[in-house]
């Protein structure tokens, strides 16, 4: 038999075992802890949450933000000045994009997101009684927190860019005639000299040579010379018109005499109303102050009037060019007897492309263009028409450049 | 001074929310809703499935009008790959509350799933005291046997399948919330179970007693334990009669509450190694051990004999060496009238693994509070005795 020993009592390992500090775990700490945690991730999503809200609010195009069903879900502070009415949250994509039809999968953008692609599209607004606007669109899908899909979409106001764009075309358009007829000008420019030059010389012989001056027969020479040296500088006068408007505009801004360029225009219109029968009255008031103003642009403008004025006169007719300074502004006024404009068309007459010309003979720009030109040295363009009996549009220039 | 008396200045008793009746299993429903409960992760086994009792723990809490899942890919003395793949579905299921319907084997199963889902790895992470850092779910146990004490014990003992070892886990976390004990249930506990989980209580209340860290709180316990045992053993493994079954289920109780609070000893340090290594039943080890241990144990507790005779159920007051004799013999007497087995051969236990099976005891918790010292030889020539 073995030594009879007592267990020595290990007094801290009992107490680990059973000691008072031995219990069951309380959820107590656990709670506290995960309150505390939620607290934190809380703040954490606030800050977040207006972070992206910030972001948001900053974008400066309209955002819109579509569920699965193409309703509006979000929309930022922009949209209400664009589309009030249209981005209503929980409106259809329908307001918007195709308010003629249910569903347009293949044009509408947000359809087109929701089925997963991500489209860029632009689209035009028009209200009766005010201005075009042009839109550029993006929507691309994202997912939710239920993972489908819903839209995003962007909506830029780029009227002011599309407008300078069809400007620019225009003026390029301007310009390579320009470019056309500075070439063909120089051409022309020296042969015009030499006979200007010899036909000086000759009426100068007509004239010192008595037995010349006196001969019967060569009695009609002088006035013909007479009439081959004004037809020649006229010849070059049209031809520096037209170098004029080979210049480009860059829209710098200098000293403009209106009457001179409404001199330059003249110039190049007046055959074509000498061919149609078509008088023109100028009434230039010579006490007009100078202007700053981009004179090519403004150069772009009364040609666009003018050639207006004429093709709305079919047969014989008239135009009147006014120009009348009243202190602040200078006014140019080119009125007409031609077909008028009728009342339903004039608020689209300034929209780009619109034309009542025939297909090919008019891009529908001339209008558009003007308006903005003008619209951006702080003037006013204004239209009365009667149909029938003819139009006038009234250009207001400020003296000083806003 | 007095070595056996615990030098232990102060003492604490903690035991779970206890509820004990007939008919009580329809509770099982509105514990986990008290609990905080909404989805039920309901741990038993086939055997209480035949019986019925599932069943009517299933209509309980679907009567509280909560979610239940079942779990009952367990066997006997709980393998540690059954315990993970519990959690994983207590988890997957997404439960909130754990509910065991058992005997030791359910419980522990249940205590250990309740372990890994709130602290995760594997159940090895958590051997020995205290290893737990986080809160387990609520859990409710209810015992359907006589004798682990599994449904108000700190213990929880899951068999490592790789190392064929117990993991004895402890930890206040692993006590339950409610322990519901319906004796009801034990109707359908067959035969050698009521004999080899009673002793198993038996056991329990003697270890308990003998604890250098047992406190007049837990020898209350012990010796209620010992009473009810030895009044009504042999009856209810002979007659079935519903009162003895419900007198076991009761000392099971007290047995559990007294060992909670005082831990164990040198049985069940053996105990453990020896089911790790041969998955034998806990109950009939502890029957083979436990008279060898007493034998072992008695010179270094005679003052308590006296006591303890009174709780074997003997009648006259007897003291000194008579006290010993009295409590062996009582203890054989009822062993066997139970039909307990007595002896490690019986049970499948290899006497060339007895060495080692001695050497692994040192290692267990249950070794700390036995009144007599022990080494490694000591343990052997026990595990000889009860060969």
């Amino acid at each position: 038999m073995a030594e009879v020993k007592r267990t020595r009592i290990d007094e801290s390992n009992l107490e680990r075992l059973l000691g008072l500090d031995s219990s069951k775990i309380g959820f107590y700490a656990e709670v506290k802890q995960k309150i505390q945690e939620l607290e934190t991730a809380n703040l954490g999503l606030k800050s977040k949450s207006s972070e992206l809200q910030a972001v948001f609010d900053a974008i400066s195009d309209g955002v819109v933000v579509y569920d699965h069903h193409g309703n509006v879900q979000h929309r930022n502070h922009i949209c209400p000045r664009l589309f009030p009415a249209q981005t209503l949250v929980g409106r259809s994509c329908r307001a918007l994009f195709h308010p003629d039809t249910d569903h347009s999968p293949g044009q509408c953008p947000v359809e087109q997101a929701l089925a997963g692609e991500s489209t860029q599209i632009s689209f035009t607004t028009t209200h009766v009684g005010k201005e075009t606007r042009y839109f550029d669109v993006t929507a691309t899908p994202i997912d939710d927190h239920n993972g489908r899909t819903r839209a995003l979409v962007f909506l830029r106001d780029v009227t002011e860019k599309r407008l300078s764009e069809l400007q620019l075309m225009q003026a390029e358009k301007m310009s390579s005639i320009g470019m056309l007829a500075a070439g063909v000008a120089h051409e022309i420019n020296n042969p015009l000299n030499s006979v200007a030059g010899y036909a000086e010389a000759l009426l100068r012989r007509l004239r010192d040579t008595p037995e010349l001056t006196e001969d019967p027969r060569l009695a009609d020479f002088r006035k013909y010379l007479e009439v081959i040296i004004r037809e020649s500088y006229r010849c070059k006068g049209i031809i520096d018109s037209l170098l004029s408007f080979s210049r480009k505009s860059d829209g710098s801004v200098g000293d403009v005499d209106v009457n001179l360029l409404l001199r330059e225009v003249l110039q190049l219109v007046i055959h074509k109303s000498r061919f149609d029968r078509i008088e023109i009255q100028e009434s230039l008031d010579e006490g007009l102050p100078l202007i700053k103003g981009d004179a090519a642009g403004l150069r772009q403008v009364f040609l666009n009037l003018a050639m207006n004025a004429l093709q709305s006169i079919e047969g014989a007719g008239q135009v009147e060019i006014i120009t009348h300074c009243n202190g602040e502004s200078v006014s140019a006024t080119i009125s007409d007897t031609g077909c008028g404009i009728p009342p339903a068309m004039l608020d689209q007459i300034w929209d780009p492309f619109f034309t009542t010309k025939d297909v090919g003979k008019g891009l529908g720009l001339g209008l558009a263009v003007s308006y903005n030109i003008i619209k951006k040295h702080g003037g006013e363009i204004r239209v009365e028409s009667t149909e029938g009996k003819g139009s006038k549009f009234t250009v207001r220039l400020p003296i000083c450049q806003r | 001074m007095d070595q056996s008396k615990t030098t232990l200045h102060h003492c604490k008793f903690e035991v779970p929310e206890i509820i004990f009746g007939r008919g009580l299993l329809n509770q099982i429903g509105s514990c986990a809703r008290r609990l905080g409960g909404h989805k039920v992760f309901l741990v038993s086994d086939q055997g209480l499935f035949s019986a019925g009792w599932v069943d009517r723990a299933l209509k309980s809490i679907m009567e509280a009008g909560l979610e239940v899942i079942y779990f009952d890919h367990i066997t006997p003395n709980p393998k540690d790959v059954e315990v993970e793949e519990g959690a994983l579905e207590y988890i997957r299921q997404g439960c909130d509350v754990i509910v065991g319907l058992g005997g030791g084997s359910a419980m522990d199963a249940a205590k250990g799933i309740a372990i890994l889902v709130s602290n995760g790895g594997r159940i090895r992470d958590y051997v020995g005291s205290d290893r737990i850092i986080r809160p387990l779910p609520p859990l409710v146990l209810c015992p359907t046997t006589c004798g682990t004490g599994s449904d108000v014990s700190q213990f929880a003992i899951i068999n490592d399948t790789e190392r064929r070892c117990k993991l004895t886990i402890m930890s206040r976390c692993v006590a339950p919330d409610i322990s519901l004990t319906d004796p009801d249930t034990l109707e359908t506990l067959p035969d050698e179970y009521v004999c080899t989980t009673a002793t198993d209580a038996l056991s329990h209340a003697m270890e308990a007693f003998f604890s250098v860290a047992s406190t007049s709180l837990t020898d209350v316990h012990a010796i209620k334990a010992l009473r009810l045992v030895s009044a009504s053993l042999v009856n209810a493994v002979r007659e079935r009669t519903p009162g003895d079954l419900e007198n076991l289920a009761r000392a099971s109780l007290h047995a559990g509450m007294a060992f909670s609070n005082s831990l164990l000893g040198i049985v069940h340090a053996l105990a453990h190694p020896i089911g790790g290594l041969y998955d034998a039943n806990h109950g009939s080890i502890n029957a083979v051990l436990l008279p060898e241990v007493i034998k072992y144990d008695i010179p270094v507790v005679t003052e308590k004999l006296p006591e303890l005779a009174w709780g074997l159920g003997h009648r006259t007051e007897v003291g000194g060496s008579e006290a010993s004799e009295v409590v062996q013999e009582v203890l054989d007497t009822m062993l066997d009238a139970a039909g307990a087995p007595r002896s490690l051969k019986s049970l499948g236990v290899k006497r060339q693994d007895l060495p080692d099976l001695a050497r692994r005891a040192l290692d267990d918790v249950c070794i700390v509070t036995s009144p007599r010292q022990a080494d490694e030889r000591d343990l052997l020539s026990i595990l000889e005795k009860a060969y």
